[in-house]
């Protein structure tokens, strides 16, 4: 479906999140009827808006990673940056896959031990880089939530369309109907002529 | 003609802007200078040389606009399509952490240790504190910053205001009766 509309496209991403962004586009398009062109110009707005607002859910889930991996970093005092990026991959993986401990034994290992050490679980970890960064994560919940108002404002505008074009649509029937009325009484008077 | 504020009013105002009168060095003044045009979004646009203004405005007279309204709405749309596609440039042009502070940190231990070494007594307090501040403002520096992840929100709150303004007007031109 999508292909079809290729001349019209005006979100233009780059490979990587063009996928991303196809898939929640197309299931749009497939909840419409008919949609008009103009129609189709603000569902991939939409699609865009969408697909910023799960982007940046993300991106903030990254944030707080990075975060909880610089907070124990510093607890630790170890400054270098690779100490930090090494935490919060291990913290990231820990926590989008459940096997991690299999699969990174000594990583696993290490991230205990240093967090043995320091008396701390994940969830005083993750409060502690949460209230260091609540600044940056705020920025983060601003942009999102401008993402949502411009949903919204985009739906108003599309759920206009839509009526116009039922009115359109009425309009072009009740001009068929009287038409055809008209039509009948001029045959009729014909008739009796 | 007079002027509308008192004496003591004018005197404080004179010296409270030479309190804070923007940046005052070369560097910071070249810095300040790219401010209003970093993005290009305050530059009006002109509309006609657009590729999709001519292809809109076929679609919303198709959709039974009013011809009043047409150009208003095309206009809107590609004023949001400009917002939108210089906050994925921004987004996608983050750049990774420049690790240059932590290795300057590491250079200037070293260096303090190098000094203290070699030149005995020639280093004196006051040279190795200096360095030690210079050592804690990059780490400062460094820890504002943070790592490419922590500067997402901070580089893309600034089209917030011009995504406000741009996705209202859509929504005006399309529903205005």
């Amino acid at each position: 479906m999508l292909k079809k509309l290729t001349t019209l496209r005006t979100v233009k991403l780059q490979s990587q999140h063009q996928a991303e962004f196809d898939v929640v586009f197309e299931s749009l398009l497939n909840e419409m009827d008919t949609p008009s062109a103009l129609s189709v110009v603000l569902i991939e707005q939409i699609a865009e808006c969408l697909f910023w607002i799960k982007q940046h859910n993300k991106d903030k889930e990254e944030l707080i990673c990075y975060a909880m991996g610089e907070e124990l970093a510093r607890t630790m005092l170890y400054y270098q940056p690779e100490y930090r990026e090494k935490f919060a991959f291990t913290i990231r993986s820990m926590l989008e896959r459940d096997d991690f401990e299999q699969t990174h034994p000594d990583q696993y290992a290490e991230f205990i031990d240093t967090m043995g050490k320091r008396d701390m679980t994940m969830d005083t970890l993750r409060a502690k880089a949460l209230n260091s960064h609540m600044g940056k994560i705020a920025d983060l919940d601003a942009v999102i939530s401008r993402h949502i108002q411009n949903l919204r404002h985009l739906q108003k505008g599309l759920d206009a369309i839509d009526i116009k074009k039922r009115m359109l649509k009425r309009l072009d029937l009740e001009v068929q109907q009287l038409t055809q009325k008209l039509a009948q009484q001029n045959n009729a008077i014909d008739h009796q002529s | 003609m007079q002027s509308i504020i008192s004496p003591e009013k004018l005197l404080a105002n004179r010296n409270n802007a030479t309190l804070s009168t923007g940046p005052k060095s070369k560097k910071g003044k070249l810095k300040v200078g790219k401010n209003a045009i970093s993005h290009g979004l305050n530059q009006a646009s002109n509309y006609p040389d657009d590729p999709l203004y001519k292809a809109l405005l076929i679609m919303i007279e198709t959709a039974g606009f009013d011809s009043g309204d047409i150009e208003s709405i095309a206009m809107a749309i590609i004023d949001y399509r400009k917002v939108m596609d210089t906050y994925y440039e921004t987004y996608t042009n983050i750049p990774d952490v420049n690790n240059t502070y932590n290795d300057n940190g590491s250079l200037i231990s070293e260096a303090i240790y190098g000094m203290a070494e070699g030149a005995g007594d020639n280093v004196s307090n006051e040279e190795i504190q200096a360095m030690i501040r210079l050592l804690n403002n990059s780490r400062k520096q460094e820890q504002n910053k943070g790592l490419s992840p922590m500067r997402i929100g901070t580089k893309l709150k600034r089209f917030i205001r011009y995504q406000r303004k741009s996705a209202a007007s859509i929504s005006k031109a399309i529903c205005k009766k």
